[in-house]
C-alpha cells in the first residue's frame, strides 16, 4: 500500500505538492524553501532535494505552487510579513535555478496564509494576516509575474471593521472555488484559528461584478453556535454536482457545509451543514478532498487519518483509518 | 431508496475501502486500513493531500509547540521541538488489495477487459441511434458476448481433479492453471452470466448449474467435492485395489450426485474387476460395474450438446427428453430390482454399486452423503430428484432448504469470506439485485462493479430502474455511473493505466466529463512531451477544447520558461494565447531593440522566423516578423553598396526596404514604444543619394507618426519609451532627414 516515502528534518513547518503531484515544496522554520524532485521523468526514481534556499527572514509558515499555466512558480509566506514569489528558469548555460520573481511587501503582521485563484479577469493572490486582514494582489500579465497590484484590502472581522477591537490568530486558511467548467470564478472561503470570539466562523467572500468589491457571501456556522476556531477550510472539487461542498475543521470536528447557488438574478445562496463529523476526538488539523469530491480525508492531532464518504442515504460515514505510530 | 441503505455494507457506503473480511457492522468504529510508522516526536502534525486517483499522500511533521501565552508578540514564532526524529512524506495507495493478485496482473485484466466495454458502449449508442439496424440481435445477446470476452480475461475456466478436461496433470498447462489462478471473481462473474444475462440458459438451467459447478466447485469452499476427488487422486496411485476403499466409492458417488459423469465413468473403469489376471471368479462383479458404467453413460441430459466424447446423451427438447429420462429411469430400477445382487461376492463393490444406483434414482439421504457444499446439494436435486420441474422460479426458496440441511448435517463453521459469498450466490439465485450490488461491492474491487453492472442491466428491468436512476443524495448520479467513476479513479492512480480511464469516464453521463477533465489537467504534461501529445490525443477523441488549449499553454510556458524558446513559442501558438504570445513578442523585441545597432541578431531572427508567417494575426508577432524583414532589407543594402553595385538593382532593394519601412509603420502594426528606433532606421532610405525613396504621401506618414509620439510625450503616457530619447537632440536627425525627403519628392513630383 505504501508507495514512496520522502523524509523531512525537523524544521519542515508545511509542504504541498504541484498541481500534478510531481514535486514536493517545504516550508522551514529557518526561513528556507525545499524543492523535492523526482530525477528522471518516468517517475520511478526516488524524490530528492533538488533546491533550498532562503527566502525569508523569519519561519516560513505557507508555501505554495501556482496554476500550471505560470510555470514552476511558489508562492510563500512567513511571519516576517512578506509574500514572495518564486519561479524555476533557465539560467544562461541551461541549468535550471528558483529565483524570486516578485516580492510583495506586507506589513509587519505576520502572513499566516497564501492562495492563488486563476481567474479570468487574471491571476490573483489571496493572502489572510495575523490581524484579521485580508489582501487580494492581482496582475494582468500572463508570463512574467513580476508586478501585482493591490486590488483590495478589507478585514474578515467585523469589529475591525468599525475601528474597535484587535485580533490576533495563530493560523487561517484560504480555499478558493474549483473551477467550474474551466472557469474559475472568484469566490473563496477563508477560516481564522484564534481564541478570539470575534474572529467568527469561516467565511465564503465573492468579488461582485457589479459593485467591483469583495463581499460576504456566506458565514458557515448555524444560529448561536459556539464557534470554535478553524484549522483547515477545503472547497470541494465539482465534477458536475448541482450544489457546493466545503469541508472546514474547526476545533475537534469537521463540518461539511452545502452551498446552493440558486440560479435566479439575486444570486441567493441556500447553505446547510450536511455533516458534523466528531470521531477524531482530538483537534482536527488538516483535511482534503480527491479528485472527484466523494471522499474526504481529514487529519487530527491524535495521529489519525480518518477517511469519509456520503452513503446512499447522504449520510457522511467514516470509511477508514490510516493509523500513524512511532518506531521504537 | 430505503431497502437499499438497509442491506447496504456498512449501513450504505458506496464503495468501502476496507478489506474484505475485515467488515464491522458497527460503523462508528471504522477497519485502519494501514499503519504508517514515523519517527516524529510526540503527536505528528499530519498534512493530508490527494495525489492521482486513489493515491493518498500524508506528510508526518514535527509538532511544533507554540508559547502559550497567547499576548505574548512573539506568539507566532514556532519554536522547533527537540529531537533527532524528522518528518515523513508518504504515498498510500488507497482500495481493497486482493492478495492473490499482483499488480500487473490487476493491469493486465484491466487493459483486456478496456475493449469490451468500450464496444459495448458503442453497441449501445447504435441501438440508441439506429433501432432499427439492431434488428435481429437483443441486447442480452450483445451482452453476453461481452461477458465471454471478460470472462476469458480472467482466465480459464477450471474443472474437477481426474475430468477429461482437468489439465492439472499436464505440466505445461499447470503452469498456466497457476499463473492465473482461478478466483472467486470468475466463478461470480459467470454465476451472474447464467441468471442475469443468458436468456437460453433458462431452459437448461440444471445443466447450467452442473457445468458452473464443474468449473468453480474448488473456489466455493474449503470443503467441497473438488478437494475429496484431489485426494482420491492422489489415493490412487498407489492404491492397487481401489474397489476395496470406501474412499473410492464415495468419490464416485459424489461425482456422480453433481453429474460429472466422465469421472464417474473413469473412476469405475479403474474397479479392479476389470483386471485381467484375475484368479477369483468376478464375472458377475464385473458385469454389474460395466452394466452401471453404460447406464451411466446413456444418462439423458437435458441440454442442447455435450462435449465430445463425454457420457451421456444430449436432448434438446423437453419431450423427447421426458420420454428418454423415464425409459432410462426405468432401466435402472430394473437393474436394483435385479437378481445378480445376490450373485455379488464382492461386499464392498456391492455397498458401492447399490449406492450407485440409490443416487440415480433420486434417494434424498444418499445425495446428501455423497455432498457437502449446499449447492452441490442443489445441483444433485435438480439432476436426480426434479430433472423436469421448472426451476426458474422458486430456485432460492429450494436452495436455502439445502442449505438448511446441509448446516444441519454438517456443523462445519467457515470464514466470514465464504459466508459473503454463499449470501452474494443466494441473492443471485433469488433476482435480489439490491442485495447482488451490496455483497458484491464489498467482495469485490472497483474493476468488478464497474463491469458487472452491465450483466445486471441486459435483461432485467428492475436493475436497470434501480442501477440508472438518477440519485440525489448521490449528487444526481446513478449508481451505475457512481461505480463507473470510481473506478476510473482506481486506473488514475497509476500512471500505465490513467489512459483507460477515459473511457469509462465517457460512459459517464453527469459527472464524467468534468472528470476527465480534471484528470487531464493533472497529468504532468510538462515532464515529456510524449505525455502531453497522449493527453491532446483524448482531447481530440472527446472534443475537449478547453482542456487541449490548457494543456498547450502548460507544456508552452514550461519550455519557455526553461530555456526552450522555439519550442515554447510553438506549443503556444497551437494554445492561440495572444495574451502570453504578446508577451513573448514583447520580450523578444526588448532583446531586439536592446541590439538594434548590433549585428548578433542571429539568434532571435531564427525564433521570429520560427513563429512563422501564419502569425500575422498576433499583433506583437507579425510586427517582429516585418521588422526583421525591414533590418534584412537594411543590411542588405549595406552590403550592396560595398560592393559598388549596379544601380538598378540597388534602387529596389532600397524601394524593398522602404515598402517594409511603410507595412511596418501602418496603424495597429508596431507598438508606439518601437517607432522612433524605426524611424532612426530609416534615416537611410530617407537620405537616399540617388534619388528620394519614399512619396510625399509616405513622408507625410512618417512625420505624422514622429507628430504623434511628442503628442505622446506632451500627454505623459509613453509607456516602455525613455522620455531621454525624445529630447531635441535624438530627434534633430530624423526631422532634418524627413524634411528633405519632403523636400525632394516634391521636387520630383
Amino acid at each position: 500500500m505504501e508507495c514512496s516515502s520522502i523524509s523531512l528534518s525537523d524544521s519542515v513547518l508545511y509542504t504541498s505538492w504541484n498541481y500534478s503531484g510531481e514535486r514536493y515544496a517545504a516550508a522551514c522554520n529557518d526561513g528556507s524553501i525545499q524543492i523535492w524532485s523526482r530525477r528522471n521523468e518516468s517517475g520511478d526514481a526516488p524524490f530528492s532535494c533538488t533546491c533550498q534556499w532562503k527566502a525569508h527572514n523569519g519561519p516560513v509558515l505557507k508555501v505554495v505552487w501556482a496554476p500550471p499555466e505560470f510555470g514552476d512558480m511558489v508562492v510563500s509566506c512567513s511571519t516576517d510579513g512578506c509574500v514572495t514569489l518564486w519561479e524555476e528558469v533557465a539560467e544562461g548555460d541551461g541549468d535550471d535555478t528558483w529565483r524570486l520573481c516578485s516580492h510583495l511587501e506586507q506589513s509587519r503582521t505576520t502572513v499566516l496564509d497564501v492562495q492563488f485563484g486563476n481567474c479570468l479577469s487574471g491571476l490573483k493572490l489571496v493572502t489572510a494576516g495575523a490581524d484579521g486582514h485580508v489582501k487580494i494582489y492581482e496582475t494582468t500579465n500572463t508570463l512574467e509575474l513580476k508586478h501585482w497590484q493591490l486590488q483590495a484590502e478589507f478585514s474578515s472581522v467585523p469589529a475591525l471593521k468599525e475601528g474597535t477591537g484587535k485580533v490576533s490568530c495563530t493560523a487561517a486558511s484560504i480555499s478558493w472555488r474549483p473551477p467550474v467548467d474551466s472557469i474559475q470564478r472568484p469566490v473563496f472561503v477563508l477560516g481564522y484559528c484564534s481564541s478570539s470570539q470575534q474572529v467568527g466562523p469561516a467565511k465564503v467572500w465573492e468579488f461582485a461584478e457589479a459593485y467591483q468589491r469583495w463581499q460576504l457571501l456566506a458565514e458557515l456556522a448555524e444560529p448561536n453556535e459556539k464557534l470554535e476556531p478553524v484549522h483547515h477550510v477545503s472547497w470541494a472539487p465539482n465534477v458536475g454536482r448541482p450544489y457546493e461542498l466545503i469541508a472546514v475543521s474547526s476545533g475537534r470536528a469537521v463540518s461539511i457545509w452545502r452551498l446552493e447557488f440558486s440560479s435566479d438574478s439575486q444570486g441567493r445562496i441556500s447553505v446547510s451543514r450536511v455533516a458534523h463529523l466528531q470521531d477524531h476526538n482530538s483537534e482536527v488539523w488538516h483535511l482534503d478532498w480527491d479528485m472527484s469530491g466523494m471522499t474526504l480525508a481529514t487529519s487530527g492531532s491524535d495521529g489519525n487519518v480518518r477517511l469519509w464518504q456520503a452513503s446512499f442515504g447522504g449520510q457522511w460515514q467514516q470509511q477508514g483509518i490510516v493509523a500513524s505510530m512511532r518506531e521504537s | 431508496m430505503p431497502s437499499f441503505a438497509a442491506v447496504a455494507p456498512n449501513g450504505g457506503a458506496l464503495v468501502p475501502l476496507q478489506q474484505q473480511g475485515s467488515d464491522s457492522s458497527d460503523s462508528s468504529t471504522a477497519a485502519v486500513l494501514h499503519t504508517v510508522y514515523h519517527r516524529v516526536q510526540g503527536a505528528p502534525r499530519i498534512l493530508v493531500s490527494w495525489g492521482h486517483g486513489n493515491c493518498l499522500r500524508l506528510s508526518y511533521l514535527q509538532q511544533q509547540h507554540k508559547p502559550e501565552n497567547e499576548s505574548n508578540p512573539n506568539g507566532l514564532q514556532p519554536a522547533v521541538a527537540k529531537g533527532n526524529g524528522g518528518g515523513k512524506v508518504v504515498e498510500i495507495e488507497l482500495g481493497k488489495k486482493d492478495e492473490n493478485q499482483t499488480l500487473a496482473e490487476k493491469r493486465r485484466i484491466a487493459y483486456a477487459s478496456v475493449q469490451a466495454f468500450a464496444y459495448l458502449q458503442s453497441q449501445q449508442l447504435m441501438q440508441i441511434e439506429a433501432p432499427s439496424r439492431a434488428y435481429g440481435t437483443d441486447w442480452w445477446q450483445h451482452v453476453l458476448e461481452y461477458s465471454h470476452s471478460i470472462s476469458s480475461a480472467l482466465g480459464p475456466s477450471g474443472a474437477p481433479p481426474g475430468s477429461a478436461s482437468d489439465v492439472s496433470s499436464d505440466p505445461s498447462k499447470a503452469r498456466l492453471i497457476c499463473y492465473y489462478q482461478l478466483t472467486t471473481v470468475k466463478a461470480i462473474w459467470d454465476f451472474l452470466e447464467v441468471f442475469y444475462v443468458d436468456k437460453n440458459a433458462a431452459s437448461w438451467l440444471p445443466e447450467r448449474l452442473v457445468d458452473w459447478l464443474a468449473s468453480y466447485d474448488g473456489v466455493l469452499s474449503s470443503a467441497t467435492l473438488f478437494s475429496k476427488l484431489a485426494n482420491l487422486q492422489q489415493k490412487l496411485l498407489n492404491l492397487r485395489f481401489p474397489e476395496d476403499d470406501e474412499e473410492y466409492w464415495d468419490g464416485i458417488a459424489s461425482a456422480l450426485a453433481v453429474g460429472w459423469l466422465d469421472i464417474v465413468v473413469n473412476l469405475l473403469r479403474m474397479h479392479g474387476s476389470y483386471q485381467h489376471d484375475q484368479i477369483d471368479n468376478r464375472a458377475v462383479e464385473n458385469g454389474l460395474v460395466e452394466t452401471i458404467a453404460v447406464l451411466i453413460s446413456k444418462m439423458p441430459r437435458l441440454r442442447p450438446s455435450l462435449p465430445p466424447g463425454s457420457p451421456g446423451q444430449a436432448f434438446n427438447f423437453k419431450p423427447e427428453f421426458t420420454k428418454a429420462w423415464e425409459r432410462w429411469r426405468s432401466q435402472v430400477a430394473k437393474l436394483d430390482a435385479s437378481t445378480y445382487w445376490g450373485e455379488c461376492n464382492h461386499p464392498e463393490t456391492l455397498r458401492g454399486l447399490k449406492k450407485l444406483v440409490k443416487i440415480l434414482l433420486g434417494s434424498i439421504d444418499d445425495l446428501l452423503a455423497a455432498t457437502s457444499h449446499w449447492i452441490e446439494l442443489l445441483v444433485a436435486h435438480l439432476l436426480h430428484v426434479q430433472p423436469f420441474s421448472k426451476v426458474s422460479e422458486g430456485l432460492a426458496s429450494y436452495a436455502i432448504k439445502c442449505m438448511e440441511s446441509r448446516t444441519s448435517s454438517n456443523i462445519d463453521e467457515s470464514a466470514s469470506t465464504e459466508d459473503r459469498l454463499q449470501e452474494l450466490m443466494l441473492a443471485i439465485l433469488g433476482d435480489d439485485t439490491e442485495v447482488v450490488i451490496a455483497e458484491c461491492s464489498r467482495l469485490f474491487d472497483p474493476w468488478f462493479m464497474a463491469h458487472m453492472i452491465e450483466l445486471l442491466t441486459a435483461k432485467s428491468k428492475y436493475a436497470q430502474t434501480l442501477l440508472r436512476e438518477e440519485q440525489h443524495t448521490l449528487g444526481g448520479i446513478s449508481l451505475e455511473e457512481l461505480h463507473r467513476l470510481f473506478y476510473s479513479q482506481v486506473l488514475s492512480s497509476h500512471q500505465l493505466t490513467w489512459q483507460l480511464a477515459p473511457v469509462y469516464l465517457s460512459a459517464c453521463p453527469r459527472q464524467g466529463l468534468g472528470m476527465l477533465e480534471t484528470l487531464l489537467i493533472k497529468q504532468p504534461v510538462s515532464n515529456s512531451d510524449r505525455l502531453a501529445l497522449k493527453a491532446l490525443e483524448v482531447t481530440r477523441l472527446y472534443d475537449l477544447k478547453a482542456v487541449a488549449t490548457t494543456i498547450h499553454r502548460v507544456v508552452g510556458v514550461h519550455h519557455w520558461k526553461h530555456g526552450h524558446k522555439g519550442a515554447g513559442i510553438a506549443w503556444l501558438q497551437q494554445a492561440h494565447d495572444d495574451s502570453r504570445l504578446s508577451a513573448i513578442a514583447d520580450e523578444l523585441l526588448a532583446s531586439y531593440s536592446s541590439k538594434i545597432s548590433g549585428c548578433s541578431l542571429q539568434n532571435l531572427e531564427g525564433l521570429v522566423e520560427l513563429l512563422g508567417p501564419e502569425l500575422h494575426a498576433m499583433q506583437g508577432l507579425s510586427f517582429l516578423h516585418r521588422y526583421s524583414e525591414f533590418k534584412a532589407g537594411l543590411q542588405a543594402i549595406q552590403q550592396l553598396r560595398a560592393k559598388n553595385p549596379d544601380p538598378q538593382k540597388l534602387a529596389d532593394t532600397g524601394r524593398q526596404a522602404a515598402d517594409s519601412l511603410l507595412q511596418l509603420l501602418k496603424p495597429q502594426v508596431t507598438p508606439e514604444r518601437f517607432w522612433l528606433p524605426i524611424l532612426h532606421d530609416s534615416v537611410e532610405l530617407l537620405e537616399w543619394p540617388e534619388q528620394p525613396l519614399l512619396n510625399v504621401s509616405e513622408t507625410h506618414l512618417l512625420l505624422n507618426r514622429l507628430q504623434e509620439l511628442l503628442l505622446s510625450k506632451v500627454r505623459g503616457d509613453l509607456e516602455g519609451i525613455n522620455p531621454q530619447d525624445l529630447t531635441r537632440l535624438p530627434l534633430e536627425r530624423v526631422r532634418l532627414a524627413l524634411a528633405t525627403n519632403l523636400g525632394r519628392a516634391m521636387l520630383q513630383e
